[in-house]
């Protein structure tokens, strides 16, 4: 399922939460919302799952040659961020629940809460109030119940919070499985580590607005249009020396050991830098800086 | 999924939520005890009383009287010495006196229930004490003791049970829809304010519309309603009947029609439902209801039930006519009513009409302020906003 979302805009009472906002997520594509707490990422995945409207753009779902506005409940799972089941009522209770009202038949819904318990490793707490759960627990239910009759768009507000390491490489593994079967999943997460290993594309949000967007490299681009080389002499140069380059260094800085921060803007031919830069003094250590999503997204934001 | 078919597994769902076998086989056997208590009380007060021991300073002997033992004495004086010493609960002096004929006095350290049983006893004694002075043949004094009798003839054909059996059935459909009501207010209140507090909401309205939840809500704790309502019929009739035989008599219920049957039980499912609608709309405003003012407003649907108990002593009177057609307090009013006896047919179905429609008009307006207050989390939403979701305003 392709989910095309265009220009779409959001106020509430005079704060503006989405501004002219347009992406697009393919099966078989992770997209990943990233953003502070503020951005406008819940309110755009509300709409995307027809909680709000949008007060303009608009938001389109196409399966096949077959195009829609609005989505079945069978065609996605959502998880929200403020989310929770049923505390008095058991595992097993809860799951059968939101399957009846999905529509799942019986059999179906039996079949499959069993086999997500197992994979959860829940089985034996099928039986057991959801209270009596723990936190990362209840929130493996919560997954199970936006999994359990395997929808075409699988959005998911948060998937990580709550979750250990250990479960949090298992939903790793559980996304990753959706997007070999040609699922479409759009998430919104804080944990940029994993959000950069499993990603396709990634939309940066700010205060409503998409900063950048793409594939890891291009909002690597977009993000960081400056590239900072570290580089180490064997013997000691005079700054004045590195200083004959600004054409291509925007800065320099010195740290010990001979060694300088070099940034360039734009694209830069390293192997004619390395060449120039030997021409000075001997380097023992030439290496290029590069960011994790993690600076790259605080930089952006506090910027 | 077609919307009644959601409508009902939502229903079955808060049916199931709130129906534990555990808690109901209690509450049955808690409730039963509840109305045996209070059906035996005076049995049981009797027997567990304790028996108070009486000084009689009296020239005649006195008959007996349960939990009361007289102790006949000479020395006035050395009694109420035995008072102080609590060795009596009682010192009672019975004097001949020359205008009145015999004068009482009964002196006690406290005052108790007692003393009023001993005054009757006593005044009664006296009085006969008295008669037999006069001059009067056995046949007199008969006569005087024989209080005149009042009868009573209802002209209506319905009306041939005693007064006691009457308002025996108006009481019991007026307490089952009280239950019915309370029931409501409870569960309601929980579901909704659970719901917003685990934060299912979100998770259920991408399945479901609000209109389809609350829908739901309202057929699965209605029924749970009538579960409750049945239940307490049951025991109450079960109670009722076991204690008339306890106490050797014969069971003396009164005699159900059918009809009176079928009408309360319509005009109960219809209030209970409206009723429902508005605690459903109104409980999806509140956020916290440990911390809320406005718990104490979902009780007022209460106080309709409170007009049919108002008017159980004159069912047929301008009140009662008027109350009957008013559709928020028609569900209570009519089936007493209509217990009494006398009701036209087009007064039902009018007020039956009049019920139906004040339900749906006020079930529309509970869904818009439901649609409302379901999402609004860590606060409540205004009365203006309130007010403007009810007609159907936008919100600004």
């Amino acid at each position: 399922m392709q989910v095309d979302v265009i220009g779409v805009c959001k106020d509430y009472a005079t704060v503006r939460a989405v501004d002219e906002v347009s992406l697009s997520a393919r099966g078989g594509e992770i997209l990943a919302l990233l953003g502070p707490n503020g951005a406008g990422k819940s309110s755009l995945v509300r709409m995307m799952v027809g909680l709000t409207q949008p007060d303009s753009g608009s938001i389109s779902y196409q399966t096949g040659d077959v195009a829609s506005a609005t989505l079945a409940t069978t065609q996605f799972g959502y998880l929200p961020e403020d989310r929770g089941l049923y505390l008095d009522r058991t595992v097993q209770d809860n799951l059968r629940y939101i399957a009846k009202l999905r529509g799942m038949a019986r059999d179906d819904a039996q079949k499959s809460i069993a086999n997500w318990l197992q994979r959860f490793d829940l089985s034996e707490r099928a039986s057991e109030p959801m209270r009596q759960l723990s936190k990362g627990n209840q929130q493996k239910v919560q997954l199970i119940a936006t999994l359990l009759h395997s929808p075409q768009l699988v959005i998911l507000d948060e998937p990580f919070s709550g979750l250990d390491p250990v479960n949090q490489e298992f939903v790793l593994s559980v996304l990753e499985e959706l997007r070999s079967a040609g699922k479409t999943v759009i998430l919104s997460a804080h944990q940029m580590a994993l959000v950069e290993r499993m990603a396709d594309q990634l939309v940066l949000m700010n205060r409503g607005r998409v900063i950048a967007q793409g594939s890891l490299a291009e909002v690597r681009a977009t993000l960081q249009p400056q590239q900072s080389i570290r580089v180490q002499f064997a013997d000691t140069i005079d700054e004045a020396q590195l200083a004959e380059l600004e054409g291509d260094m925007n800065t320099v800085v010195a740290h010990p050991n001979n060694t300088f921060e070099l940034t360039c803007g734009g694209q830069i031919d390293l192997a004619q830098l390395l060449t120039r830069l030997q021409s000075l003094a001997p380097v023992v250590q030439f290496s290029r800086q590069h960011y994790g999503l993690h600076e790259l997204y605080l930089q952006a934001v506090q910027a | 999924m077609k919307r009644w078919q959601q409508v009902a597994q939502i229903g079955g769902f808060e049916f199931r939520r709130f129906f534990k076998w555990k808690q109901e086989l209690f509450s049955l056997v808690l409730m039963a005890a509840l109305f045996g208590i209070s059906a035996g009380w005076g049995v049981l007060k009797s027997s567990l009383e304790e028996t108070h021991t009486v000084a009689v300073v009296a020239p005649f002997e006195l008959p007996n009287i349960p939990q009361i033992q007289w102790q006949p004495v000479t020395d006035l004086e050395a009694a109420r010495t035995a008072l102080a010493n609590e060795t009596y609960s009682g010192v009672l002096e019975i004097s001949a006196d020359a205008e009145q004929g015999y004068g009482a006095q009964l002196w006690a350290s406290n005052r108790a229930s007692w003393q009023e049983r001993v005054q009757q006893v006593v005044q009664a004694v006296l009085q006969q004490r008295k008669l037999s002075g006069l001059p009067l043949s056995p046949e007199q004094v008969q006569l005087v003791n024989t209080p005149v009798a009042v009868t009573v003839t209802i002209s209506r054909d319905d009306a041939s049970q005693d007064v006691e059996a009457s308002t025996a059935i108006p009481l019991l459909i007026l307490v089952s829809i009280m239950v019915g009501v309370f029931g409501s207010f409870g569960l309601m209140m929980t579901a909704i304010t659970q719901e917003k507090q685990q934060r299912v909401t979100e998770q259920l309205l991408t399945l479901i519309t609000p209109s389809e939840w609350m829908d739901g809500k309202i057929l699965g704790i209605t029924l749970h309603c009538l579960k409750s309502m049945l239940t307490v019929v049951i025991i109450m009739v079960l109670v009722t009947v076991l204690m008339s035989v306890i106490k050797g008599g014969v069971t003396n219920l009164p005699p159900i029609s059918p009809s009176v049957v079928t009408i309360s039980v319509l005009f109960a499912l219809i209030g209970l439902v409206m009723i429902n609608a508005m605690m459903a709309g109104f409980a999806a405003t509140i956020d916290d209801p440990n911390h809320s003012g406005r718990t104490a407003v979902m009780l007022i649907p209460a106080l309709f039930v409170g007009a049919g108990f108002g008017i159980m002593d004159s069912p047929q009177g301008i009140l009662a006519q008027v109350l009957s057609w008013f559709p928020l307090t028609s569900f209570a009013v009519m089936p007493v009513r209509v217990a009494d006896g006398g009701v036209a047919w087009w007064e039902v179905a009018g007020s039956l009409a009049v019920l139906v429609l004040a339900t749906y008009l006020i079930r529309s307006a509970a869904v818009r302020v439901f649609r409302m207050g379901i999402t609004m989390y860590g606060k409540e939403p205004s009365w203006r906003m309130m007010g403007r979701a009810l007609i159907g305003r936008k919100l600004s």
